[in-house]
């Protein structure tokens, strides 16, 4: 008989999630975790950036409350405390969540895990030793880390990834140049400029978050480019050397050779699934390039083994690791998953926000679907105005035949607090009409949303 | 100039109050009319494509947003983008102050621009348009 029903690899927001609705389910529940519980997303990720992001709004906005009347003289910044408040609410949520894993019965067990014998054994390498626990079914949540692709000087001193930035002391610098403008690099492009920062930021692609709708890159760089944040676009780089006190940075733009200092690069192009010290002899799993290879239920090609979360996804999100955390579970209960995970909203926390689901306008020309846009700029909304906010929008994609809603991009104050209402609409399926039929309150944010619905519905009617 | 808008000769103007002309110095650029402008009012933003993406005559190839709308750029000709007017991308009241000359928005890759011309309007002809939509 096995130690665990479940026995789970890594204790991030998958591994914990699936960890907790497994517990609710009866199972008995054992969670491997080599650092700390909570993942890169409480530890290293979205929680710290943040926690950070606020900090550096508060006092980018100190320098600008004379407007508002609110006259501020001699700010300064104190780094190290800026950081050990992100560690202290760090910590709260640690401590937090793993008392409440302790509460459901699940059991933490300290160490590097590695899949041994058919795979469903796991050999923990602790801080007391080896042991080796089995489970009826593994599931492997162990995550990602930055990327370090082989661009020559990436391991130098001076050049750091977000998690070198986040776990490192509490500092600023004089001109930091980002390579990777996709959301962790341009949300700490963010964070250090509204600190003072000179910062470069290096894309290799035409614009800003090239996963998302054009226009939300192209609205963010102008956003930036006006707090004096440099952004070159098309910047394939080659290398990075050291300078003096800082360090170069060559890239070839439109096939000319081009460069630029900083007194500190931040390598921020990308994850790659956490397989290091995973798989034991003799254990191999099928792969898809660097993810692990999972059927629609979570299953590798290991019977009994699944995988959930950034090792295995295509798309690296917390809340896609909870999700598919949790839907896996239910599968493996019998019962049918709750969460829609096709559906997933994605977020970017520079000011305004950013928040995108669903479709875009040109992704449904792409399918083949007749679809019409209904756009609304909120110069003229109230909320906006008060927050003295730049240019934001909302858009919304609706399909012309039945007039489902199948898309939102938000780029305003609180879109990630505002995406759910579309999240929602989509996998419930909800037309233009329906959604329109709720009275939004006023003043508020989220009247930008009932205006680009009456401009999508606006337009069902012309052809 | 006749009338409460400006109207350039020697341009090629397009149903979507746009024009296209070539300069002096032989580019071909694009922009929008001063009754675009007037109609818009203070112009706060363009959305425009990228350099390098084909546009095509007669549909829209970006917006130019105002406090007070969100106005389609129709294309005056078929070819590709191959520069932004980045003073007017950073300021688009340009094209409020000078729609014809410093606020031009786009510079176009179309050899043929005289052949595809032959399908817009010259002057006399949108500025006939012009008052005709405002005697209505």
């Amino acid at each position: 008989m096995a130690d665990y029903q479940l026995l789970i690899v890594g204790g991030g927001p998958g591994g914990y999630e699936a960890a907790l609705r497994a517990a609710e389910l009866g199972m008995k529940v054992g969670v491997v975790e080599r650092r700390e519980i909570g993942g890169t997303c409480l530890n290293r990720g979205c929680v710290p950036t943040k926690a950070l992001l606020h900090a550096s709004e508060v006092y980018a906005a100190a320098g600008e409350s004379a407007e508002l009347g609110v006259n501020v003289t001699g700010t300064g910044l104190d780094m190290e405390a800026m950081f050990h408040r992100k560690g202290e609410i760090s910590q709260t949520l640690r401590d937090g969540l793993t008392e409440q894993m302790k509460g459901e019965g699940i059991d933490i067990l300290r160490g590097t895990g590695t899949l041994v014998g058919g795979g469903r054994a796991v050999r923990i390498a602790g801080p007391d030793g080896e042991r080796e626990v089995t489970g009826e079914n593994v599931l492997i949540a162990s995550g990602s880390k930055p990327a370090r692709p082989p661009i020559p000087g990436l391991d130098l001193e001076g050049v750091m990834t977000s998690d070198d930035l986040l776990d490192g002391p509490g500092r600023t610098f004089d001109s930091l140049v980002v390579i990777g403008g996709g959301v962790i690099g341009v949300e700490l492009a963010a964070f250090y400029s509204n600190l003072g920062c000179r910062v470069t930021i290096l894309e290799g692609l035409t614009h800003l978050l090239p996963p998302l709708d054009k226009e939300l890159g192209q609205n963010l760089a102008a956003i930036l480019k006006k707090r004096g944040v440099k952004i070159v676009t098309g910047a394939m780089v080659s290398q990075v050397a050291r300078e003096g006190d800082g360090l170069r940075v060559s890239y070839t733009l439109r096939d000319k050779p081009d460069s630029i200092t900083g007194r500190a690069v931040l390598c921020a192009i990308g994850r790659v699934p956490e397989t290091d010290g995973l798989l034991g002899e003799g254990v191999t799993l099928e792969m898809d390039h660097r993810r692990i290879k999972v059927d629609e239920h979570y299953r590798t090609s290991l019977p009994g083994v699944y995988a959930i979360g950034d090792v295995s996804a295509r798309i690296q999100l917390a809340h896609v690791a909870s999700a598919q955390g949790r839907s896996c579970v239910e599968a493996m209960a019998g019962l049918e998953p709750v969460l829609d995970v096709d559906v997933i909203p994605s977020c970017v926390y520079c000011a305004p926000e950013i928040a995108s689901v669903g479709m875009t306008a040109d992704e449904a020309a792409g399918a083949g679907i007749d679809a019409v846009s209904g756009k609304y700029v909120m110069f003229s909304n109230a909320r906006t105005l008060i927050a003295c906010a730049p240019r934001s929008f909302v858009k919304v994609t609706v399909s012309r035949e039945d007039h489902r809603v199948l898309g939102a991009q938000l780029m305003c104050e609180r879109a990630s607090d505002m995406i759910g209402e579309f999240t929602a609409a989509i996998v419930n399926g909800l037309t233009v009409e329906q959604m329109l039929k709720a009275v939004r309150a006023h003043p508020s944010f989220e009247e930008g949303i009932q205006e680009a619905l009456r401009a999508a519905e606006k337009k069902l009617t012309q052809r | 100039m006749d009338g409460a808008y400006e109207v350039r000769p020697g341009f090629w103007y397009t149903e979507g109050d746009t024009w296209v002309c070539r300069t002096s110095g032989g580019q071909v650029r694009m922009g929008i009319t001063d009754y675009a402008q007037k109609k818009l009012k203070k112009i706060e933003y363009l959305n425009l494509p990228e350099e390098g993406e084909a546009v095509t005559q007669g549909e829209s190839l970006g917006e130019v947003e105002s406090q007070k709308s969100v106005s389609d750029l129709m294309a005056p000709v078929t070819g590709t983008v191959l520069e932004h007017n980045e003073e007017a991308v950073a300021d688009p009241t340009l094209l409020n102050t000078d729609p014809y000359g410093a606020g031009w928005v786009l510079s176009l890759d179309c050899p043929d621009l005289e052949a595809q011309g032959t399908r817009l309007m010259e002057a006399e002809a949108y500025l006939a348009r012009l008052q005709a939509k405002e005697q209505k």
